[in-house]
């Protein structure tokens, strides 16, 4: 039996309902019945869209066709122009700088992260001279520096690092 | 109704709110050009400044003026460069493409843009018209019936918006199921909080959508690697000819508005399917059906009018029931929310006057969208040749920025990347986003209606007579919809079709 990425996927909304369920067991009846009026029926949904999953992995059954084939998709797709291995890699690139700029901002704070990981993410990962990198930077940092702190007045949180260094 | 109309009028032009219209407007106008960066994504990224506006019809100024205009500019790049400026432009791209091929893209603007302020006048004028019926109809629901619109609306949206019905609905409960996260009003009890003092007070809405929308497009736009548009384009002339052409069809143009409204007034029907059916439309009520795809004019006035009208046929269900007809306006019953107004009775009652600042808003937005894009049309092209590259680091800063000014903590930047990620896994195994936002966005609603009906009337609600009627429609329209996908064709008998 062959199973698929979005099996596996299946598979943890099947878990997330049964974590539902289960978190809400011991609760007053007035704090359990709405989770219990969504999660039960949804457990249920959620084991048969595996169970069918897993079926079509098997390959041993009629599949049935795609119902809105050519319809308008009713949420984008992504692209399926790149060679798939170059995709994998560009997104595993792309979700490394994200988590990389949220970890930054955990450690040194957002004030002190944004203009270089817009200039490193110019320079470095783009390629980009270093005039466009150094003024995309200055724009982006005016615009964070004008719209949320002198307009806005967001009270940004300080870096874990400085406090841990006591500073 | 006409004194909360001109307050409504006085509102929209008064200062700040006309000044959020513009700037809205203006954030509108550039997204909707460029197909990189969706409409939707552009909501849920503006989000969190409802927080900061408060006052809600100037946070209505900004954000619905600038999904109004999102619509208008997204079908300049759909008949440019053959590449739809939003997902729901996308049928503008069958006629308007070929007729710049042609030489003819200046014709096809015209028509395009003249079409969308016609049928955007039109959707408006029906949303007004619309509310004195709405309100006795509104005002006669109870908490029951609230409560089933509510799962109706969700299954609506769930069967119509994947290929995969369980996904659909599961995406929809899941929605559900986070909204429950936080202290339960009655009796306090900590649900799902996991020993965090952030969560005591739910999931907020603007960080969830931001990183549900925003990083699953950023991915996309690393993966392509390119610029937005990547053709060039002529000279652009004959903007008139379009112009002339929206009145030598102007029945055409009103039908097709009309129908984007009807279209748009079904919840989880969406605009792309108002489009598709308006472009059916001028394809079946013209005489000479063989020039359609290969550049008539009428394959754009019929798209280009519904794309604009169906804003004003998806408020009114969104307005007066809370169930939004779309992911858009999904999104927008959030900011309801964040500037404390509850979709329903309460908007063709104590909020009226907000609810036709909507309509005021939709006006303005529509003629200012076209009255520049007409000015600056070949400026404008420009934009889209802005390389991705460019634009990813940009959005990452503002995505994780208008996530934390939701609550100014921290922890909303770890939800949107949370929810960013788990966004992007939905996108990649088709899982509908929609949904999920509608039960999220719902859920506490759902959950306040269910609580009133079983407090007043014990298990007895679920046999009230509107009560089987609408459990009767829920029932047929998952039937209907297990039976098409269950139906099979001759191919899928030989057992030949490769799943999903």
């Amino acid at each position: 039996m062959k199973i698929r990425p979005h099996t596996i996927f299946g598979f943890l909304v099947f878990l997330f309902f049964g974590l539902v369920i289960w978190g809400a067991w011991g609760w007053p009846f007035k704090a359990k019945l709405y989770p219990l009026v969504i999660g039960v029926p949804m457990l249920a949904m959620a084991a048969f869209h595996v169970l069918m999953d897993l079926k079509e992995g098997r390959g041993d059954h009629v599949s049935l066709p795609e119902p809105d084939a050519g319809a308008t998709p009713a949420d984008i797709q992504f692209t399926k122009d790149v060679d798939p291995v170059i995709a994998r890699r560009r997104t595993v690139d792309i979700f490394a700088w994200i988590f990389g700029f949220v970890l930054a901002c955990w450690l040194v704070g957002l004030s002190v992260t944004i203009p270089p990981f817009v200039f490193l993410y110019l320079k470095v990962k783009s390629g980009e001279g270093w005039v466009l990198s150094i003024a995309m930077t200055g724009v982006v940092w005016l615009l964070y520096w004008g719209l949320f702190d002198q307009v806005l007045r967001l009270p940004l949180p300080e870096g874990k690092l400085y406090f841990w260094l006591g500073l | 109704m006409i004194e909360a109309a001109i307050s409504g009028l006085f509102q929209v032009l008064s200062w700040p709110a006309f000044g959020f219209l513009l700037i809205g407007g203006a954030v509108g106008f550039v997204v909707g050009i460029l197909p990189g960066l969706g409409g939707l994504t552009t909501l849920a990224l503006m989000l969190p400044f409802a927080y900061a506006i408060q006052e809600p019809i100037a946070a209505f100024c900004f954000l619905l003026g600038m999904h109004a205009i999102t619509g208008t500019t997204g079908d300049i790049t759909s008949i440019l460069f053959g590449i739809p400026g939003e997902g729901t432009s996308a049928a503008t791209i069958m006629d308007g493409y070929p007729m710049t091929k042609n030489g003819q893209a200046g014709r096809a603007l015209g028509a395009a843009l003249m079409s969308s302020l016609v049928a955007g006048l039109e959707g408006a004028l029906i949303l007004a018209i619309s509310i004195p019926i709405m309100r006795p109809l509104v005002l006669f629901f109870g908490a029951p019936e609230l409560f089933m619109l509510t799962i109706l609306g969700i299954t609506f949206l769930a069967t119509l918006s994947s290929a995969s019905l369980s996904k659909g609905i599961l995406a929809g409960g899941i929605g559900l199921a986070i909204s429950a996260v936080g202290i339960e009003d009655h009796t306090g009890t900590l649900r799902y909080t996991m020993g965090s003092i952030y969560l005591w007070e739910g999931l907020s809405l603007a960080p969830v959508v931001v990183g549900l929308f925003a990083i699953p497009e950023i991915v996309d736009l690393a993966v392509r690697g390119t610029s937005i548009a990547q053709s060039k384009v002529e000279k652009i002339s004959g903007v008139m000819e379009g112009v002339k052409d929206t009145f030598r069809h102007f029945w055409l143009t009103m039908r097709c508005g009309m129908i984007g409204v009807m279209v748009g007034a079904v919840p989880g029907v969406g605009g792309g399917v108002s489009q598709w059916m308006a472009y059916a439309h001028a394809v079946q009520s013209s005489e000479d059906k063989a020039r359609f795809g290969k550049g008539a004019v009428e394959g754009v006035l019929g798209p280009g009018a519904a794309n604009n009208s169906k804003e004003g046929g998806n408020l009114i269900p969104t307005v007066a029931f809370g169930v939004p007809g779309t992911t858009g306006m999904a999104i927008l019953l959030g900011a309801f929310l964040i500037v404390g107004l509850t979709p329903g009775p309460d908007m063709l009652t104590k909020h009226l006057d907000v609810t036709l600042a909507m309509v005021w808003i939709l006006v303005i937005s529509n003629v200012l969208a076209a009255g520049v894009a007409f000015l600056f049309l070949s400026q404008l092209v420009k934009l889209t040749f802005i390389r991705g590259n460019l634009l990813i680091p940009v959005l990452v800063v503002f995505v994780f920025l208008g996530a934390f000014a939701a609550n100014n903590d921290f922890a909303d930047i770890v939800v949107a990347l949370v929810f960013g990620v788990f966004g992007y896994f939905m996108v990649l195994f088709a899982w509908p986003r929609a949904p999920f936002v509608l039960g999220l966005v719902l859920g506490r609603l759902a959950e306040r209606y269910l609580g009133i009906s079983i407090g007043a009337y014990g298990v007895g609600w679920l046999l009230q007579p509107t009560i089987l009627v609408m459990a009767s429609i829920l029932l047929g329209s998952v039937s209907l919809s297990v039976y098409k996908r269950l139906r099979p064709t001759g191919e899928a008998v030989e057992g030949n079709v490769e799943p999903d």
